[in-house]
Formats: structure tokens, C-alpha cells, sequence
């Protein structure tokens, strides 16, 4: 196996990177600016500045989820052209959308903190008699969180909505569980988990956090939350089992010690257990290639 | 199985007698066409309401997820007709994505919308299904702009795609002028597409794709204008259609899951390619007056119809 691991930084991708040599894997690290597609005639190409991806059988992607509009494309042609990559086509989207990742977790019963999101803050007070409070209200510029507050009561909720003075897309409004958060690194079907408590509603860094053992339902909950975004790789962050947000980068520093985990190991480890697909999915490229190339000799019919 | 909040809601609420319509309106609509639609739909449907994007609540839970607009709940509608555009991505994909969920009929769907309002990904689409385009490219860095260039050569269109918005277009003639938009594009975090261009006559050609129907404008552009674009003081009407028109409008549609758009296609070598497809086009009504609006809710009401008799069977 051959992969290719697209970072947005140098010092993101070399860990993985090491893993990948250690256990025998030609691994390649590639900046993702240094990637061009390019679409003409009746195909799409992805061109490598001083590589070629011809090279390569699998990616592993690891960029914020904000890029979403550059790497959704890239994710499209290398799902198509059978590579196999962490995050699935339409995982960038889900995960670049606060409101459109709980939509789609309620939608596939994945358990979510009850949420509401309005375009408009005018009658804002009204729409939070659906919901109970504290709530978190968090305002949105585009898709990125501007500002968030909790709000235990209407009074708190409109004079915060009434303190925004710039041009913004909407509100949310969640459901506010002050209880521990419980961050979790998902790889395929392995979850490892630190608990974070909370201090006057802040939550601790991770270094702070501790080891915890995820009950069999909550990691039910969050293996079922990654399958509906698309993402083999992920950050999962609970509350009380309920799923609070998702995203495909991950940071592996302080999980592997309170964890006493190798968790670049068993990456390394998981994208061996997909090599039969991998191969099958080569196989099945170069049957393409041979079909592409009879399709335009006079045999050119019997391939169409 | 698909799960709203509505399966709930819908029993508590008046049943609504005959096909019903919302259309889900852009925070930058146009108010001629919304109250052309309005005029319209009124005809064929026995209820129609108008629902700015901005004004939607959207409700999740353990139970599902639902659109309300003022207590009403919007799935109870057998047609949603949802004319969005990039400016409202933050809450247009979520109220795609349950408006998929729900048992309503709506013209254009999820993915529909994500590729239409990113110039790259429907070139992408379209030309890995063999349908005629331009030759494009897509990158994040603009070090990658000489690179580029060689696929396209000079001159070609650049457009940035800003976070979730596209923010205009620009005709590239040389290395200078590419430096001096590069300079700028380097302060922003921006994604950069690029578009061999296409030295048409002074018109394009929209197709409007309506189910099976297509409509054909020949749109002509200012003089001096290398965009035949109506909003910038060009003209528009309709024409005959050629099979080859026909067939890239409504296979551009079917490739990217929509049953009204509009594909808007230019002669490059004698042979028509897509220039860009519309999620939610402009029914050009200076020039055309009702006909576009009149063929949009038409068809909606067929399917609303259906989706009425299947509720019935239900």
C-alpha cells in the first residue's frame, strides 16, 4: 500500500507519516496547496506538484473543515478514481455547518442536544419557548461561530441577540448540559475517549482531561454519528451521550498519553484493513484502463 | 426509515384540501418574481405561501428534525419550491437536507445546490459524465496560478469561491494582469477556479430545464460586454431549441439532480458547451413576461398533484 497523506502543514502530517514507514507503508507527505484539479474533455485530473497520484492507492486527509469548498471536489475525484480516503464525499460539507451537522444526526437518529436555528433575530425570544434553558446561543458570520453565550433566561437571550451590531447569517440555539464533555478519537470502529470537566461553564483543555470508558451506548451514539457524516477518522465531542460536534481533523498529542494509546499506530493499522479493498479497487481502475483504451480501436462498441 | 418532526406535528395541524406550495424565498429575491409566482401558483394551487429563508426556524431533536415558519409546519406542503442561492448557505443546507427527508415534492435537491454555486464542481460533474464544457481548475494557493495556466493557456476567467460565495468574475488577458489579481487574492484565504475562455458572438443560450420541457433564450449582451448578462443591460428571447441544446440541458440537469434549472450553454468550434447551470435562475421577465414562471408552475402542480393522490393511497 502506498499512501498519500494530504496535511495543510508539514508538522500535522509527520507523525503520521513516521507511523505509516514504521509498519512498512510507503507513506508521502504533500502540502494540500500543493494540489491542482483540473477538469477537461470527459474527465477530471489531479495533479500533484512534484508527484504524481498514479503513485499512490490511498489518502489520508487531514485538513479544517472550512476548506470544505476546495477539498468536497478533490474528495469527489478521489472517491471516484477508487482511492481510498478517511472522509467520505460530502463529510467537509456536513462538518463546515454547525446547524446542517445536527440536522443531519437528528435526521439518523444519532442523539443531539435538542437545537433551533433562525435566520432572524427578531422574535428570537418567542422561537426559545420550544426549547428550555440555560441554552448555548451561538451567532453565525457565514458559516463560522461569531459569538456564543449561555442564556439562562429570555432576558440574558435578547440582550445578547439585541448586542449584535454586525451583519450575521442566523442564531443557534442548544440545549446547555453543564456536565463533563467527553472528547473521543473515532478510528473506523475504535473510539478512545478523556473526560473534560467543566469549570463555571468553561471546559478544560484536553491536557487537563482524564481517561475515560465510553458506556457501550454512547459509543454506539458516536460511531453511528461518524458513519452519518463520513468520516472513518474523526473529533467527537459528548455530553451526557448526547453528540455535541464533530469535525475530521484530529490532534493526537495528549489523547495517545491520557489514553496510553498509539493512536497514529492504529490508524496505520485500520488502512491495512482496507488494503483488500484498496486492491480490489486497482484491479478494477486498470479493467477501466484496458476498456478505455479498446473503446477508441474499432472493437470501440463492445466497451461503450 | 426517514425521520421528521412533522410525522408528529402533521395531525395537529388543519388538513390542507388540494395541492399546497411553499416557495422559499433567497434574502436577495427579487420581489417581481416572487409576486409573479405568487400570481401564478394561486391558479393551480389552493394554498400558497412565501417564506423568506432568513425567517425559517429549524427544529432538531431526538425526534427528528422540522421547518416552521410562524407555528406552521412547513413539510405539511405537498410542493416546497426552495429559490435559494449562495448568500443563504449557512441555513439553505439544512433546510435542503430535511426538505429531502420529508415526503414533499421539491424541483432541486442537496447536491444540487452545493455544485451549482461552485463553478469548479459543476465543470467537474459535467465533464466526468461526458457532458461538453470548458477546461478548468481549482486550487488554493495561488503559487498554483502558473500551473494553471498551462491547462487553460491566456485569456481565461478567474472567479474566487470566498468561504461559501463566489465573489465575481474576472477576464485574465496576460501574466501582468494575473500578477496583479494574484497579489490581492494572497491576502484572503480564498479558492481560486479558472476557466479557459470562450470568445463567443456577443449571445449565449439559456435553456430552461422544466421536467422534460426545455425552454431556449437567446440572451445578447451590452456592446462592449464579454457577459450576455440580462442585469447588465443585455436583451433575451426565446428561440427554437436544436436536439444538441436539448440533449446537454437536460442530461446537465439530470447529472446534477434538479428538475428546474437553467443551463446556460455558449458555441465553442462549432460545438454548444455548459457554461454554468442556475439553481435558481431569473425568469427574464421584461422580455418574456410570464412565460417561464407559467411553465414552473405548471409543472409543480403536477407533482404536487401526485404527491396528493400518493398521500390519498396512504
Amino acid at each position: 500500500m502506498r499512501v498519500l497523506v494530504l496535511a495543510e502543514k508539514k508538522k500535522i502530517a509527520e507523525n503520521f507519516v513516521k507511523a505509516f514507514l514504521e509498519k512498512g507503508i510507503t507513506a508521502k507527505y504533500l502540502r494540500l496547496s500543493k494540489v491542482m484539479l483540473v477538469s477537461k474533455k470527459d474527465k477530471t485530473e489531479i495533479k500533484l506538484v512534484g508527484s504524481n497520484i498514479d503513485n499512490f492507492d490511498a489518502v489520508f486527509l487531514q485538513a479544517r473543515s472550512s476548506l470544505a469548498p476546495f477539498v468536497e471536489p478533490l474528495l469527489e475525484e478521489l472517491t471516484n478514481q477508487g482511492f481510498y480516503v478517511n472522509s467520505k464525499k460530502g463529510s467537509y460539507y456536513l462538518s463546515d455547518n454547525e446547524p446542517y451537522t445536527f440536522v443531519s444526526l437528528a435526521i439518523n437518529n444519532v442523539k443531539t442536544p435538542k437545537t433551533l436555528t433562525s435566520g432572524s433575530g427578531k422574535n428570537i425570544e418567542r422561537v426559545s419557548k420550544n426549547i428550555s434553558y440555560p441554552l448555548l446561543v451561538k451567532s453565525f458570520v457565514g458559516k463560522k461561530a461569531q459569538q456564543a453565550i449561555i442564556a439562562n433566561n429570555g432576558k440574558e437571550l435578547n440582550s445578547f441577540v439585541k448586542s449584535i451590531k454586525s451583519d450575521i447569517e442566523g442564531f443557534m440555539l442548544r440545549e446547555y448540559i453543564d456536565e463533563p464533555v467527553i472528547s473521543c478519537i473515532v478510528v473506523g470502529d475504535e473510539v478512545f475517549s478523556v473526560k473534560r470537566k467543566t469549570k463555571d461553564q468553561v471546559v478544560v483543555p484536553i491536557d487537563k482531561g482524564e481517561y475515560y470508558k465510553l458506556p457501550d451506548s454512547d459509543k454506539e451514539n458516536v460511531l453511528n454519528a461518524t458513519k452519518v457524516i463520513g468520516l472513518d477518522i474523526a473529533k467527537v465531542d459528548l455530553v451526557k451521550g448526547r453528540v455535541i460536534s464533530i469535525e475530521p481533523n484530529i490532534n493526537l498529542k495528549n489523547f495517545n498519553k491520557i489514553c496510553s494509546a498509539d493512536i497514529e499506530s492504529r490508524i496505520v493499522d485500520f488502512y491495512l484493513s482496507k488494503e483488500n479493498e484498496i486492491k480490489r479497487k486497482s484491479i478494477f481502475s486498470e479493467l477501466k484502463d484496458i476498456r478505455s483504451i479498446f473503446s477508441k480501436t474499432i472493437f470501440g462498441r463492445f466497451f461503450k | 426509515m426517514k425521520k421528521q418532526l412533522t410525522k408528529t406535528k402533521t395531525q395537529k395541524e388543519p388538513k390542507i384540501v388540494g395541492p399546497s406550495l411553499v416557495i422559499i424565498s433567497s434574502k436577495g429575491a427579487k420581489l417581481s418574481t416572487i409576486k409573479s409566482l405568487i400570481s401564478e401558483a394561486q391558479k393551480k394551487f389552493s394554498n400558497v405561501l412565501v417564506v423568506p429563508i432568513n425567517k425559517i426556524q429549524i427544529q432538531t431533536s431526538e425526534q427528528g428534525a422540522g421547518l416552521f415558519y410562524k407555528g406552521k409546519n412547513l413539510l405539511c406542503f405537498d410542493v416546497i419550491y426552495p429559490r435559494v442561492s449562495s448568500k443563504d448557505f449557512f441555513l439553505a443546507e439544512s433546510v435542503l437536507k430535511i426538505i429531502e427527508s420529508s415526503d414533499s415534492y421539491s424541483p432541486v435537491s442537496l447536491k444540487s445546490f452545493h455544485m451549482t454555486n461552485h463553478k469548479f464542481f459543476t465543470s467537474q460533474i459535467l465533464s466526468n459524465k461526458g457532458l461538453p464544457g470548458v477546461t478548468s481548475t481549482f486550487f488554493i494557493s495561488s503559487k498554483r496560478a502558473q500551473m494553471a495556466v498551462s491547462e487553460t493557456g491566456f485569456p481565461f476567467v478567474m472567479k474566487l469561491i470566498s468561504g461559501f460565495a463566489g465573489k465575481g468574475v474576472v477576464l485574465i488577458n496576460n501574466n501582468d494582469q494575473m500578477e496583479s489579481i494574484l497579489d490581492a487574492v494572497n491576502l484572503f484565504e480564498e479558492f481560486i477556479c479558472t476557466q479557459k475562455f470562450i470568445k463567443g458572438k456577443n449571445f449565449d443560450i439559456r435553456c430552461y430545464v422544466i421536467g422534460n420541457l426545455v425552454l431556449t433564450v437567446k440572451r445578447t449582451s451590452k456592446k462592449g460586454d464579454w457577459r450576455a448578462n440580462i442585469s447588465r443591460g443585455g436583451s433575451a428571447q426565446l428561440i427554437n431549441p436544436t436536439p444538441e441544446m436539448i440533449s446537454i440541458a437536460q442530461n446537465a440537469a439530470k447529472e446534477l439532480g434538479m428538475d428546474i434549472c437553467a443551463v446556460d450553454l455558449m458555441q465553442h468550434k462549432n460545438k454548444w458547451v455548459v457554461i454554468e447551470v442556475n439553481f435558481m435562475p431569473g425568469p427574464f421577465m421584461k422580455y418574456l413576461g410570464n412565460t417561464i414562471v407559467h411553465e414552473w408552475v405548471r409543472y409543480l402542480s403536477v407533482k404536487g398533484k401526485k404527491v396528493q393522490n400518493e398521500e390519498t393511497k396512504k
